[in-house]
């Protein structure tokens, strides 16, 4: 649980930290956006050094980020070896049946390893640089245009920013039952996979049980507090667009320009294919 | 000329389940009076705190009225109420809202829809009231228990009030904290002409109050000045000064036959 780097916050005052959330939002969602675009070696190379500019940037050392793959690292390379053998083209190595490993299936699998781990080091940079309760703020301002259709972001927004409050309370909670069921003798992540999931069960119906009732105190203290769903209400956090917010995002424009050109350029793949 | 009461209780009765003749309270007629601080004392399941999800429009009498400032609190028009009667809860962790103490502060003003420099400073006066003003950036969580209470006093206070009702909201401090709070919150209630129900079955809470209420099954017991209320109610443990005055006469010491708050007692053996 406590592995995890991606969600968490790193408080520091790097330019990373200093960009409006609203602009760190936009530019980490067009970046992801942009890797799908990127059609050879060369343009994944482009990529993989602006995201490093990133890193450097935030302040927060590589090797954090690196922590933050490691529990994702089975997942993306299960995906990259199934890209890998079904993908047929160039140069073929081995063939079995349906499966084989070719040159082209190789560059792929390459690609889409590429894909995922800058998609998590952006979102980890993201995260790690900002608030969360900034980004709840910056997905508020980025649905504004939704209210048009008459959909309520507000309501989504705190949803949001009280699911994220209750996340140290529900931490200590689980916590706290783990204790209690170590002390009447369960000892966890011992057995095999059916027993380990029994012994989830006891874990979960305490958690269930006392969200629900922290949940309808909730309810009871938004309406003494005077929240009402339809009815407008201000805001105290105050988020400030700057110069350099603007430059952040110019930035993903020098970004895409340099994508298109080296789109041009498949050097890798001609000599391998 | 008389006082209209602030608020207003009229032979209320509730009952959770219509299904069964058991009421939670039952014929409740009670009046409170500006700036008052009236303690509700009673065991639990004595009816307390629906008494006070009744008074903040939690839930709707079944019989009788409820009226805050000459008007009727009903389902219909309890929204209009809720800035002028605010509630803090036993549980702190369960009612914070913000995910800093000034967001948590600001949460109700935001629901009124004010500008920020209106909220600003409310809320930079309702922090330097409770003293937490230079934890204003800190996680509510983080905050230790009488600092999270402290948090959600703010919270209210940051309201304006007329009405504060506190649901065994001391009851999770430590004895010295809930005395030091308690004593901060009686300074704060004079400065602001403040009115306050505090419902909690601490028996020593009762010496911070102006009246005293017994309830016990859902029913008024005895209501009177606190003094009255547990010379009259003999049964009725009251706060340690007094149980000590009674130790001093049941051992031979003459000490004056009536309750005795702290300072009285202190004084008198000073003497």
């Amino acid at each position: 649980m406590n592995k995890l780097i991606l969600g968490r916050y790193f408080p520091g005052n790097s330019f990373l930290h200093r960009i409006d959330p609203r602009a760190k939002l936009l530019a980490a969602l067009y970046f992801i956006g942009l890797l799908f675009f990127v059609d050879y070696f060369v343009g994944f190379i482009w990529m993989i050094c602006f995201t490093l500019l990133v890193t450097k940037i935030s302040g927060v050392s590589l090797s954090i980020y690196l922590k933050g793959i490691k529990p994702l690292i089975w997942l993306i390379l299960m995906s990259v070896f199934f890209r890998v053998i079904f993908t047929v083209g160039g140069t073929i190595y081995f063939s079995k049946g349906p499966f084989a490993i070719s040159s082209y299936g190789l560059l792929l699998g390459f690609f889409s390893f590429n894909r995922f781990i800058l998609i998590i080091i952006i979102s980890t940079a993201l995260t790690l640089t900002t608030k969360p309760i900034d980004l709840t703020d910056a997905i508020d301002a980025l649905l504004k245009p939704l209210r048009l259709l008459g959909i309520s972001t507000a309501e989504f927004s705190l949803m949001l920013s009280i699911s994220l409050r209750f996340i140290p309370n529900l931490l200590d909670e689980t916590q706290k039952v783990l204790d209690a069921q170590r002390a009447r003798g369960v000892v966890f992540g011992e057995g095999n996979l059916l027993e380990q999931m029994k012994k989830i069960v006891p874990l979960i119906i305490p958690l269930f049980s006392s969200s629900l009732k922290r949940a309808e105190e909730m309810a009871d203290v938004l309406e003494v507090r005077g929240y009402q769903p339809s009815k407008k209400r201000s805001s105290f956090r105050q988020l400030s667009w700057r110069f350099h917010d603007t430059a952040s995002l110019l930035i993903m424009g020098v970004l895409t320009i340099g994508v298109i050109i080296l789109n041009q350029f498949p050097i890798i793949e001609q000599w391998l294919l | 000329m008389k006082q209209h009461p602030i608020l207003s209780i009229k032979d209320v009765s509730y009952r959770y389940d219509l299904r069964h003749e058991d009421y939670a309270l039952s014929q409740i007629s009670l009046d409170v009076k500006r700036g008052e601080w009236l303690t509700v004392l009673g065991e639990n399941g004595s009816g307390k705190s629906t008494l006070a999800r009744l008074i903040v429009g939690l839930a709707e009498p079944e019989f009788g009225t409820i009226t805050f400032n000459d008007q009727t609190v009903t389902q219909a028009n309890k929204s209009t109420f809720w800035e002028k009667v605010g509630i803090v809860f036993q549980n702190p962790d369960n009612q914070f809202i913000g995910t800093t103490v000034q967001d948590d502060v600001a949460f109700s003003l935001e629901n009124l829809n004010l500008s920020y420099h209106e909220m600003k400073q409310r809320v930079t006066n309702a922090l330097h009231q409770v003293g937490m003003y230079k934890l204003r950036e800190k996680d509510p969580s983080q905050l230790s228990g009488g600092q999270k209470q402290r948090v959600a006093i703010a919270g209210v206070l940051a309201l304006e009030p007329e009405l504060m009702i506190f649901d065994e909201a001391f009851i999770m401090l430590d004895p010295q904290s809930r005395t030091r709070l308690l004593k901060e919150l009686k300074l704060i209630q004079k400065n602001l002409g403040l009115t306050i129900i505090s419902i909690t079955h601490d028996h020593n809470e009762t010496v911070f109050a102006d009246r005293l209420l017994l309830l016990a099954s859902g029913q008024i017991i005895d209501q009177g000045d606190p003094r009255t209320v547990f010379t009259r109610n003999r049964y009725v443990q009251p706060p340690f000064a007094e149980q000590f005055r009674r130790e001093l006469v049941q051992r031979g010491i003459s000490v004056p036959d009536n309750y005795m708050s702290n300072d009285e007692l202190v004084e008198w053996l000073c003497k």
